[in-house]
């Protein structure tokens, strides 16, 4: 239960970049119903993307004083950090719908597009979440606080590469399907399976990445 | 019956190394922990709280350590410290509403008492508040709860001397039933002069006193005097000599007494004078 409580003082501190995930959703699904040849996917991949920049505001908005505010409030490191995963996981899971509801607003109203298939949902969720994970790891490692440069690194740079190379496979495939349906030919057509999988082993690289920042946190002097 | 007990706490950083600390605060005292800048108060005071984590010794709040149990450990205690602790875009309703979540003991009601009374603008974020209001809404998160120990870390600070004389008032409030406790670290000496009874007093990382604040103030003197007239086993007995445009001004152990003459003038030290003394005698 309290680490529900600390993922609620995440959302409470993160409240200005809540405001401007719903603000970017609403723009992504306004651009998708008036581009004619913009693929579903795309607005699923912004909503990924926007979810692994935002999911480490709370880091963002921690200076030594009210890092220190959190370790005062009695509850165990593991529910603290518990907590920050919970604020991370649920803001992917809120992308991930920001970015369906726009595909499909797009594929009711236009009709023009396919809806965006299960398992490309699942595995680009995995990915969000492990890159998530490598994220908090990062930041409880090097210090929440600390290393201001390096973790808006951190912050930036995995979310850009996540957009552009999921755009570029996107675009790759959209221009020539035949090496990607060969890829699927080749694993026996098990794409939903593969999307199963991912997922699972994304939760439990999660729940790897929860023990390491336990450790860490467990450690760390604020 | 002890409510703070601290056993050869140590700290080592790269530069600054805090060694073997140890005390013992009653139920019902205060107790002031004083020395200059980077002497290690801070440090102590995050240690007792569980801010940082110590390399040696033992902390234990109301007969119990933060490894046995971190949650009632931290249930225990209140912390004031000279920085604002609460998230800069929070307001006074997320505060309320965190501390309620968190404590089990926390009266909405005595909250909304305390930051009625205090004028706390609700709407406000806190970063928009002033030094005194922030001061303010800590205590109110603390005396809002159920504590037994209040950590204040130069929570006086930057106060204006009514705001200042109405935290000193509730902390003796606070400690009135006789089951709670306060350590209070400050540069402010006279504050301590009129609230503490007990006076830690700690010089790069290490104690330098430690005694009742009365019988520490009975056991010195304050003596005047004219240089020419010091003799060498006086100038011995002598802590921390500083020279003015009159003579000298130093500290002579209680007990040493009978070595001044008429020559020389003495008084009874306040802590500040006691303080300073000490610590030209560290320096020399």
């Amino acid at each position: 239960m309290k680490a529900l409580y600390f993922a609620k003082i995440d959302y409470i501190k993160s409240r200005t970049q809540l405001y401007l995930i719903l603000l970017i959703g609403i723009i992504v699904t306004a651009i998708m119903q008036m581009s004619d040849d913009m693929p579903g996917q795309v607005g699923f991949i912004y909503g990924v993307f926007i979810a692994i920049v935002f999911a480490t505001a709370p880091f963002g908005a921690c200076t030594r004083k009210d890092a220190g505010f959190q370790e005062l409030l009695p509850a165990t490191t593991l529910q603290r950090v518990l907590g920050r995963f919970l604020f991370g996981f649920s803001l992917l899971l809120f992308g991930t719908c920001i970015g369906l509801v726009a595909a499909a607003g797009s594929y009711l109203m236009t009709g023009r597009r396919e809806m965006v298939p299960l398992p490309v949902c699942l595995i680009t969720f995995a990915i969000g979440l492990v890159i998530i994970t490598a994220q908090y790891i990062l930041f409880y490692l090097v210090g929440e606080s600390k290393g201001g440069q390096f973790l808006s690194l951190v912050r930036m740079v995995p979310g850009m590469c996540f957009f552009f190379l999921s755009m570029k496979l996107e675009g790759a495939i959209q221009e020539d399907p035949a090496p990607a349906m060969a890829v699927i030919e080749r694993i026996g057509g098990n794409l939903d399976s593969i999307g199963w999988i991912s997922t699972v082993l994304s939760l439990a690289i999660m729940a790897a990445g929860i023990l390491v920042c336990t450790r860490a946190a467990a450690k760390k002097d604020y | 019956m002890e409510l703070l007990e601290v056993r050869n706490l140590s700290k080592y950083y790269k530069t600054f190394r805090l060694e073997k600390i140890s005390f013992t605060l009653p139920k019902g005292y205060i107790m002031g922990y004083v020395g200059q800048n980077g002497a290690g108060k801070s440090t102590t005071l995050n240690l007792i709280t569980n801010i940082c984590k110590s390399s040696g010794g033992e902390i234990y709040v109301d007969g119990r350590t933060c490894e046995e149990d971190e949650i009632r450990y931290k249930e225990a205690i209140g912390y004031i410290g000279d920085e604002f602790y609460f998230p800069d875009n929070f307001r006074v309703r997320d505060i309320r509403s965190v501390l309620k979540d968190f404590y089990t003991t926390f009266s909405t009601e005595r909250f909304d008492e305390l930051t009625e009374h205090w004028k706390l603008d609700r709407k406000l974020q806190v970063k928009d508040f002033s030094r005194g209001m922030k001061v303010k809404l800590m205590f109110a998160s603390v005396l809002a709860r159920e504590t037994k120990l209040l950590v204040l870390d130069e929570a006086t600070n930057g106060l204006d001397p009514v705001v200042r004389a109405e935290v000193l008032k509730t902390l003796q409030e606070y400690i009135a039933d006789g089951e709670r406790s306060v350590i209070f670290s400050t540069h402010i000496l006279s504050d301590l002069e009129q609230i503490a009874d007990y006076i830690y007093f700690i010089h790069d990382g290490r104690t330098v006193l430690y005694d009742a604040k009365d019988e520490l103030m009975d056991s010195f003197l304050l003596v005047k005097g004219e240089r020419s007239a010091l003799f060498p086993e006086l100038q011995k007995a002598l802590i921390g000599v500083i020279d003015n445009a009159y003579g000298f001004e130093a500290i002579l152990p209680s007990e040493k007494a009978d070595l001044l003459t008429r020559e020389f003038h003495f008084e009874k030290p306040t802590i500040d004078q006691i303080v300073i003394h000490y610590i030209k005698e560290k320096e020399d």
